[in-house]
């Protein structure tokens, strides 16, 4: 198991250089001289060039990359055009507010999805279950900035039970800062992964092992939750991994919309600002939480199905004989 | 004299949107302690139909079991209660399906699942679960320390291995084995059917055999029902069914036996299908297909009747025959 | 055997020469929501064209006179027999906006996926077509596309570009090329082993009339599926850049960029913020039940 995770890191690391390659790539076709936006428009033209030089602007491509490259590292990703702050200090002092509100949005939608499309499978064709699926169907066709808008037009500005933007300090407004936003992101996100187990478990009740587990005495509890889950939960799992990549799109809106001082809503603020090296090292920055997403659920894939671990641990085996 | 397991009019149906099909009509069938039924049929006939009865594992909706009775050591099994019949599965009556492929859990270690069923009925601790799904491991000829291993790494055989073995661990008065060859390949299956054979000496088993192959049959039962289009159509030993065929539809089948002795120039196939089971018919289900059907049998719905010791059939030709024969 | 025929099955299951076309559409239509997904798109087709031939006919003068130009009188109107859904905050009628939005909400939609799928499938045909290496050096290229989430790499492309509408369009149709190209592969690798591919071979065709002439008509349903499936997300991704004012600009119509100011007047006016979103989210499961439908009668694997 060691072994497969450490192989997996190793497979993730040539991605997370390349994503940062590509998005360097697209960045650097951004217009404007950062010299005259540092300097204002009326420096002389000596002292744009001298600026110029001294950053480095002259340079080849490849080495302003590799330049960037060894600044990620150290944890140095320019300073914003905007204020003329610390870039990667920005970031950071948002970073977490966006895995704050992207953690909270998975586990609402996990925590309500799975459920739901669990009793929706074990009652198909009920009303219940038809009224479910309609839900579902319309969730996963919101956008999730109208939906942000209906909520604050609902619970704030109507009942005035929430507050309709911002982050609160201190227990426990914080969490009831957070609970718009999270149902924002996690609305559509639970009708998804509602369907998913909703098909995935009337997937596996077709199974004979079901049969063979139910012909063996057990309680329907036990064949629910010792049987059918863990098999179940494989294309779930798949399905919330390929789609957490939607999920941190949808926190950007969802961070604009309530004011959520996070990296998406700092992403969108620097685009309108034309602030480069903070659009550059934040949209980095998700680029790799994404893929270091992508390697959990990986392993999570692997932990829930013994086929993949084997697989990897058969060529292991095999690769000792040889 | 009662028998172990006793099947009396069963009707089962399958509720579907495209209407209902008549599953099981009017199964009659018994089986006695320590003794091998064949239950040979063509595939539809409603052969896992009356397997999963038996276990109360008819999916409902759609399916339902619309009448009869099946009395498993005098007790009524389709009126006990959830946790009657769970007491009974897989410790009283233990099965094994189809495809061994599919009725193992791909995500728990073949120990384990054994272990399971033990635990479940023996009411025993873990370790002494573990110990006895071990023990029943080697004696279906599995190494024990595979135990820890993931079905998808066993090959077909040691699957259906695995499989008996859970079937068999409780020590169950009845197993039903639902076609437990037909996946697997042919030299296999030879090698399955043996260890079968010696268990069930071994644990003294009764057992329900159900397959399409009357080679099998010949090979491993006492006594043969022979079902068609959800009813059984002749019932007897084995040397009454093959010796002394009653019914046309039997007479095909063994007609599509392939025997070496013989120089037979081809095989004899039954003709047609069998009819549409969401058409409920007031004749003989066979009629179309008989090359002896006369009037009667399309009109009337012959009924399962005694034409010796324990040899029963369901056809007016053979009933005629017996009277005839009575009068001589 | 003569009566064979007569007395079962009259569908006749084995001697069916129906086509697999033709079978998909039978069973398409048996699909009543996914049939009622396709009436919606129409009928927003309809709404697409209605509105481009009003603007030919009166040469923009309606277009202008109703949609763009500003009426302070009626600003922020609440619903009305005159105005169903309303006025802006300029006083433009809402439904006419909304109407006239459905072009450009569409269009770029449509044409980022179709653009995503001609740029990024023949990469994925080609990678499951040779295999091997080629494969693993297209796949990884990919994988590295795919490692920037959808939305932001639309972003990021925007950014760099300008905000304007073909930007927008350009970012989508660029991030979506890995998904398409993952996708066309693995709808080829299912189809490149069949005996049509050597005996094609054998015959002598080059790779080219190969993988284009015999492979892709035979891998083109499963694409088609996602395709389909994949406007929907495409409608809202539009719609997101849109309202966040990374698309399509004021004053031209489009649900998103309606949606942008709505937040502003939320307090006074929430007829702004409800019916865009309304229209975007019938668009959305029209195409999503049309692609359920289209999967349902196109995928072999789940017919029983």
């Amino acid at each position: 198991m060691f072994r497969y995770i450490l192989k997996r890191i190793i497979m993730a690391i040539p991605v997370l250089i390349g994503a940062t390659f590509l998005v360097f790539t697209i960045m650097d076709f951004a217009p404007g001289d950062p010299a005259r936006i540092i300097l204002g428009s009326n420096a002389t033209e000596a002292a744009l060039a001298s600026l110029r030089e001294s950053m480095g602007l002259n340079d080849p491509f490849l080495i302003r990359y590799g330049r960037f490259l060894l600044g990620l590292l150290h944890g140095d990703l320019g300073t914003s055009y905007r204020n003329g702050k610390d870039v990667f200090e920005l970031i950071l002092g948002r970073l977490g507010n966006t895995v704050v509100l992207a953690s909270s949005g998975i586990i609402f939608s996990v925590a309500v999805g799975i459920p739901v499309g669990i009793i929706s499978a074990i009652k198909q064709y009920s009303k219940l279950d038809n009224v479910t699926m309609f839900i579902t169907l319309f969730l996963m066709a919101v956008p999730t900035f109208w939906f942000a808008l209906i909520l604050v037009i609902i619970f704030s500005l109507n009942l005035g039970w929430l507050p309709s933007s911002g982050m609160q300090r201190g227990f426990p407004d914080n969490v009831i800062s957070l609970i718009l936003p999270t149902l924002t992101l996690g609305c559509g996100y639970a009708a998804l992964i509602a369907r998913t187990t909703r098909s995935s478990v009337l997937e596996v009740v077709r199974q004979d092992y079901i049969d063979m587990a139910r012909a063996k005495g057990l309680t329907e509890q036990a064949v629910i939750w010792k049987h059918m889950l863990k098999n179940a939960l494989i294309p779930i799992v798949t399905v919330v991994g390929l789609n957490f990549g939607t999920l941190l799109g949808g926190s950007v809106l969802t961070e604009s919309i309530f004011s959520w001082p996070g990296v998406g809503r700092f992403v969108v603020d620097s685009i309108s600002y034309k602030d480069t090296p903070a659009v550059l090292g934040s949209v980095v920055t998700l680029a790799i939480l994404f893929t270091l997403v992508n390697l959990v659920v990986d392993l999570l894939y692997a932990f829930l199905d013994p086929r993949i671990k084997s697989e990897y641990q058969s060529t292991w085996k095999r690769a000792k004989k040889k | 004299m009662s028998h172990l397991l006793e099947i009396k009019d069963l009707q089962v149906q399958y509720h579907t949107e495209d209407g209902t099909v008549y599953a099981l009509n009017h199964v009659d069938l018994e089986l006695d302690d320590g003794e091998t039924l064949g239950l040979v049929g063509e595939t539809g006939a409603g052969k896992t139909t009356l397997a999963k009865s038996i276990m109360r594992l008819i999916p409902n909706p759609p399916g339902k079991i619309e009448g009869g009775v099946i009395e498993f050591d005098g007790k009524n099994l389709l009126t006990a209660s959830d946790s009657e019949i769970r007491a009974v599965r897989g410790n009283q009556i233990s099965m094994i399906f189809q495809d061994p492929m599919s009725s193992l859990n791909p995500v728990m270690r073949v120990g384990d699942q054994i272990a399971e069923v033990i635990g479940v009925h023996e009411k025993c601790p873990k370790e002494e679960a573990k110990r006895k799904a071990l023990e029943m491991l080697e004696t279906v000829g599995i190494p024990a320390e595979r135990a820890s291993d993931f079905p998808h790494q066993f090959s077909g055989g040691m699957k259906q291995r695995v499989v008996i073995a859970i079937a068999l661990a409780c020590n169950p008065r009845v197993l039903i084995a639902d076609e437990p060859t037909t996946a697997l390949d042919v030299t296999i299956q030879a090698q399955v059917l043996e260890m079968m054979r010696r268990l069930r000496d071994k644990y003294h088993t009764a057992t329900l055999l159900i397959t399409h192959d009357l080679g099998v049959v010949a090979q491993m039962c006492e006594k043969v029902a022979i079902i068609y289009a959800g009813e059984v159509v002749e019932f007897g030993t084995v040397h009454d069914i093959y010796k002394r065929t009653l019914h046309p539809y039997t007479e095909g089948l063994l007609g599509a036996i392939p025997q070496v002795h013989l120089n037979v120039h081809r095989l004899s196939p039954i003709d047609g299908l069998m009819p549409d089971p969401t058409i409920q018919r007031t004749g003989c289900p066979f009629a179309d297909r008989c090359k002896y059907a006369f009037e009667r049998c399309g009109k009337e719905h012959p009924q399962f009747i005694s034409v010796g010791d324990r040899h029963k059939v369901r056809c007016f030709k053979a009933e005629k025959e017996a009277e005839k024969g009575g009068m001589d | 055997m003569s009566t064979f025929h007569q007395t079962e099955n009259p569908h006749g299951q084995e001697g069916n020469v129906r086509s697999l076309w033709k079978q998909s559409v039978i069973q398409f239509k048996h699909n009543r929501l996914a049939v009622a997904g396709l009436v919606i798109i129409v009928l927003f087709i309809v709404t697409i064209l209605t509105t481009m031939a009003i603007d030919q006919i009166t040469n923009y003068s309606f277009y202008n006179e109703y949609i763009i130009k500003q009426d302070l009188s009626l600003r922020l109107a609440k619903p009305s027999m005159a105005h169903l859904f309303g006025c802006d905050e300029f006083g433009r009628d809402l439904l006419l906006r909304i109407l006239w939005g459905t072009k450009l909400s569409f269009a770029i939609g449509v044409v980022a996926i179709a653009m995503s799928v001609v740029m990024g499938a023949p990469f994925g045909m080609v990678a499951a077509f040779y295999g091997g290496k080629v494969d693993n050096a297209i796949m990884r290229i990919m994988d590295v596309l795919l490692a920037v989430p959808y939305m932001l790499l639309a972003m990021a492309i925007v950014a760099a570009l300008g905000t304007s509408t073909m930007n927008l369009l350009l970012a989508l149709a660029v991030s979506g090329i890995a998904k398409y190209a993952r996708i066309a592969r693995a709808a080829v690798l299912t189809v490149k082993d069949n005996e049509f591919v050597e005996a094609a071979r054998a015959v002598g065709a080059n790779d080219f009339t190969i993988l284009f002439g015999y492979i892709l008509p035979n891998a083109l349903a499963p694409i088609l599926v996602q395709v389909s499936l994949g406007i929907g997300d495409s409608i809202l991704a539009v719609a997101g850049l849109s309202y966040l004012g990374l698309g399509v600009q004021p004053p031209q119509p489009e649900w998103g960029a309606i949606l942008t100011t709505a937040r502003t007047y939320m307090r006074d006016a929430w007829h702004i913020s409800v019916f865009p979103g309304l229209f975007l989210i019938l668009a959305v499961i029209a195409f999503n039940l049309f692609g359920d439908g289209l999967r349902d009668a196109l995928d072999p694997k789940l017919k029983r």
